[in-house]
C-alpha cells in the first residue's frame, strides 16, 4: 500500500501514525510532489496532515532515542532523497516494535542509509553557515538567497538568530520557493517569489571581492582543490565567485 | 598622500596572506547583550581562494611599514613595496561590515613592527578592544602577539582576543639569527610561555561562566619550511615540544614561497615545497589525532619524511611487527594506525563490531577505503598473499599503484616504454 503525504515532516509523521493505527501493510510512503504513477501501483492513499498525531509520533521517537539520533532522523528526512521515507519507515517500525537499542549499530540495514543521508545534509548545513551571503537593502534588511541541494534552510535559522540578535534578516531558498524572516529574534516563514534577482552588491561587496582576489597566493594556485571545497553549484549566490569562468575548473 | 580604504585593504591583505593560519575554531563565545556575533567552536569556512585555502577570517596587517629586515618576509624594510597603515576605525568598520554580511567569522589582525613591539601591540589591542567593548562584537578575534611585546600588553590582548599567535618562523635559532637579525628565540618564547602560563591560571580551579575568558581558543604558531636547511625531524620535534610544553592548539607549516632575492635564501625560481608541507601536515595530524609520537614518525636514521608515502604508511612499512591487524578484536588505537583508516572509519568499526562481525561487506558499506588498508588487515576473505608481503615488496606495489596515472593510449605513439599488448609467453 502506498501512502502520500504533503511534503511536510508533520505529514510524514502523520502517515506513520496512520500506518500504525490502522495496521496498514505499508509498502511505500511518498511525498505528493515526488510521487510518480507507475503501471503496477494500486491507488495510493492520501494522508491528511494532523499535527496532534504527528506530535504523538514525535514524542514517541524522542522518548526512545537520544538527541543525536533524533537529529539524524530529521536530517535524513531533509535530504529529500528518493526512497528516504521508506528507510525512515523501516527504522521507525523497528524502533516502535523493539525499542532503540538497534540504533547504536551503524551497520544495521535500517540505520546505514539514514546515517549516510544525514551526514550529507549535515555537511551541507555546515557549509551554508559560511556560504550564506547577506546583502544590505536600503531599509537595512539583510537579505540572502541560497539554492542548497538539500532542504537545510530551517537548520540554519538558529545559528543566524543567535549571531545577529539585533538585525532584521531574511534567507530565501529560491530553489524551493520558501524563506525565513527574522525580526528581533522572532522567526517567521515567508514566500517572496522574485524578491531579488541576483546579487545587487554594495560598497562592502566590492571590498570583499577585492579582498578575495588579493589574498590568493598565485604560486600556490590549485583550482581543483578550490572547486572541491567550494563546489560550482553554490557559486551563483557567492559574489566573489559569481560570473567566474565555469570551465576553469578542472575535473 | 592618503590612501583610500580599498587601496589599504588590497595592500595589507596581500601582505598578510603568507600567514597560513586561518582557523576560527575552538572558541565558544555567546553573543554579547546588545551586540552582534558569537564564536562557533567548530569553526566555519566562508570561502575558498583559488589556491584552495579557506577564508574564515578577515586576515590583514594593521601596517606593513615594518622596521625589521627579515630575509624571508615580503614586508622587510629593504624591500621597495607600497606601504600602508590602517586607522583603528577603518579596521573596525571593515570587520563589522564584512561580519554582518556573513563574509567572515571574525578578524585576524597582524602587523609589521611599526616603532617597537609594544606600541605595535598596543594598536592591535586597541582595535580589538574597540570591537569588543564599543561595538559589543562577539565574533572571533585572532591577534598576532608581536615577538618581544611586554607582558602588560599580552595580558590585555589575551582578554579581548580569542586566539593569540607568536610566529617562530624559522625552526632553529641559528637560522633565525641569520635570516632575521632583529629577532631571537627568547623574543618568541617569552610571550608564548607567558600566554601559556596565564591561560593555565585562568583555567585553574573551577572556572565558572563568570570567569573572564583569556585566549579561549589558545595560541598557535607558524614556521616556514624550506627557507633554511632544517630536517623534518627538527621541525616535528619542535612542533611536538610546542604541543606538550606550551599547549599550543596548532602549529602551522608554511612552505617557503620565494619573495625576495637574497643570498641567504633559496633562489627566487625555487618552487614552493608544497608536497613536503603536505607531508608535514599529515605528520602533525598523526601527532594530534592519531596518538603518534614525533619520534615514531621520523627518527635519527630517517630524519626526513618520505615524500612518496604519507607518514602513516611510512610508519606501517617500517613496523611490519604490528600487522596484520584483526579489525574484530584489535584496540581502537591500533585500528587508527592502519594506513587508509581514519578516525571516522575507526569509530564506525569499533561501534559496529559490537553487533556483528566486521567483514569486507560491512567495511564497504561503511565506506572504509581498502586500497591501502587491505595489505595491513587480517580477514579471511582477503587473499593471504596480500598480508604476507615483505615491506620491500609492498613498497614496490604501493608505488606502482600510485605512480601510473591512467592515460589514453595513442595509436601512433612510438615511445611506449612497454608494448601496449603483452607478448605471448
Amino acid at each position: 500500500m502506498t501512502l502520500l503525504y504533503d511534503d511536510s515532516f508533520d505529514g510524514f509523521l502523520t502517515a506513520v501514525f496512520e500506518a500504525f493505527r490502522l495496521h496498514l501493510p505499508v509498502s511505500r510512503i511518498v511525498s505528493e510532489s515526488r510521487y510518480e504513477v507507475s503501471l503496477f501501483d494500486e491507488e495510493p492513499h492520501r494522508i491528511v496532515t494532523d499535527s496532534s498525531s504527528a506530535s504523538r509520533v514525535w514524542t514517541g521517537i524522542v522518548q526512545r532515542l537520544d538527541n543525536d539520533r533524533v537529529a539524524m532522523l530529521y536530517g535524513s528526512f531533509l535530504s529529500e532523497l528518493t526512497g528516504i521515507e521508506d528507510h525512515l519507515w523501516r527504522y521507525l517500525a523497528r524502533l516502535f516494535r523493539e525499542g532503540g537499542a538497534f540504533a547504536a549499530n551503524p551497520l544495521a540495514p535500517e540505520v546505514l542509509p539514514l546515517l549516510k543521508a544525514a551526514e550529507a545534509v549535515k555537511r551541507e548545513q555546515h557549509r551554508f553557515l559560511g556560504f550564506v551571503r547577506f546583502q544590505k537593502t536600503e531599509e537595512g534588511l539583510l537579505f540572502a538567497e541560497i539554492e542548497p541541494q538539500y532542504d537545510v534552510l530551517l537548520l540554519l535559522v538558529g545559528h543566524f538568530r543567535h549571531r545577529y540578535p539585533q538585525k532584521r534578516w531574511a534567507i530565501f531558498d529560491s530553489k524551493r520557493g520558501k524563506g525565513v524572516l527574522c525580526e528581533n529574534g522572532e522567526v517567521c516563514e515567508i514566500q517572496i517569489p522574485d524578491f531579488h534577482k541576483g546579487y545587487q552588491g554594495d560598497d562592502f561587496c566590492d571590498l570583499w571581492k577585492q579582498y578575495y582576489n588579493s589574498v590568493t597566493i598565485a604560486e600556490r594556485k590549485n583550482l581543483r582543490l578550490m572547486c572541491r571545497e567550494l563546489p560550482r553549484k553554490y557559486w551563483a549566490h557567492l559574489p566573489e565567485r559569481a560570473g567566474r569562468c565555469p570551465v576553469c575548473c578542472p575535473k | 598622500m592618503q590612501k583610500t580604504i580599498a587601496e589599504k585593504l588590497s595592500i595589507l591583505s596581500a601582505a598578510a596572506k603568507y600567514d597560513v593560519s586561518c582557523s576560527s575554531s575552538g572558541s565558544r563565545r555567546a553573543t554579547p547583550q546588545g551586540g552582534m556575533g558569537n564564536g562557533a567552536s567548530m569553526g566555519i569556512c566562508h570561502s575558498f581562494t583559488e589556491d584552495g585555502r579557506c577564508i574564515s577570517l578577515l586576515k590583514i596587517l594593521f601596517s606593513n611599514a615594518c622596521r625589521y629586515d627579515c630575509a624571508y618576509c615580503v614586508n622587510r624594510r629593504s624591500n621597495d613595496v607600497p606601504r600602508a597603515t590602517f586607522e583603528v576605525d577603518e579596521v573596525v568598520e571593515l570587520t563589522l561590515g564584512f561580519y554582518e554580511r556573513n563574509y567572515i567569522e571574525g578578524l585576524f589582525l597582524s602587523s609589521g613592527v611599526i616603532r617597537d613591539p609594544d606600541s605595535t601591540m598596543e594598536l592591535l589591542v586597541r582595535v580589538a578592544w574597540k570591537l569588543r567593548h564599543v561595538y559589543r562584537f562577539g565574533g572571533y578575534i585572532h591577534l598576532k602577539a608581536i615577538p618581544g611585546a611586554s607582558p602588560e600588553w599580552l595580558q590585555r590582548a589575551g582578554e579581548v582576543a580569542d586566539r593569540l599567535s607568536v610566529n617562530i618562523e624559522v625552526p632553529s635559532e641559528t637560522s633565525l639569527k641569520l635570516l632575521a637579525p632583529d629577532k631571537n628565540y627568547a623574543s618568541v618564547y617569552t610571550p608564548m610561555n607567558y600566554i601559556a602560563e596565564r591561560k593555565l591560571e585562568y583555567g585553574a580551579g573551577k572556572p565558572s561562566r563568570y570567569t573572564p575568558k583569556f585566549v579561549p581558543a589558545g595560541q598557535t604558531t607558524q614556521m616556514i619550511v624550506g627557507a633554511s636547511g632544517e630536517s623534518d625531524l627538527q621541525i616535528l620535534r619542535l612542533a611536538s615540544g610546542f604541543y606538550s610544553g606550551q599547549h599550543l592548539k596548532r602549529v602551522y607549516y608554511s612552505g617557503y614561497i620565494p619573495v625576495n632575492e637574497d643570498k641567504r635564501l633559496p633562489v627566487v625560481t625555487t618552487k614552493p615545497p608544497l608536497l613536503r608541507e603536505h607531508r608535514l601536515y599529515q605528520a602533525d595530524w598523526l601527532m594530534r589525532f592519531y596518538e603518534f609520537r614525533y619520534d615514531e614518525i621520523v627518527d635519527e636514521s630517517t630524519p626526513h619524511l618520505d615524500e612518496r608515502f604519507d607518514p602513516k604508511l611510512g610508519w606501517a612499512l617500517r613496523h611490519p611487527e604490528f600487522f596484520p591487524v584483526d579489525l574484530n578484536t584489535a584496540d581502537y588505537s591500533l585500528i587508527l594506525r592502519i594506513p587508509g583508516i581514519g578516525v571516522r572509519s575507526a569509530r564506525l568499526i569499533v561501534s559496529g563490531r559490537r553487533f556483528s562481525r566486521v567483514g569486507l561487506d560491512e567495511l564497504k558499506k561503511m565506506g572504509v577505503a581498502l586500497k591501502r588498508a587491505k595489505y595491513f588487515i587480517y580477514h579471511r576473505e582477503l587473499p593471504i598473499g596480500l598480508r604476507t608481503l615483505y615491506p620491500e615488496m609492498l613498497t614496490m606495489r604501493l608505488l606502482a599503484e600510485t605512480k601510473t596515472p591512467l592515460q589514453q593510449l595513442s595509436l601512433f605513439d612510438t615511445n611506449l616504454e612497454r608494448p601496449a599488448v603483452p607478448a605471448l609467453s
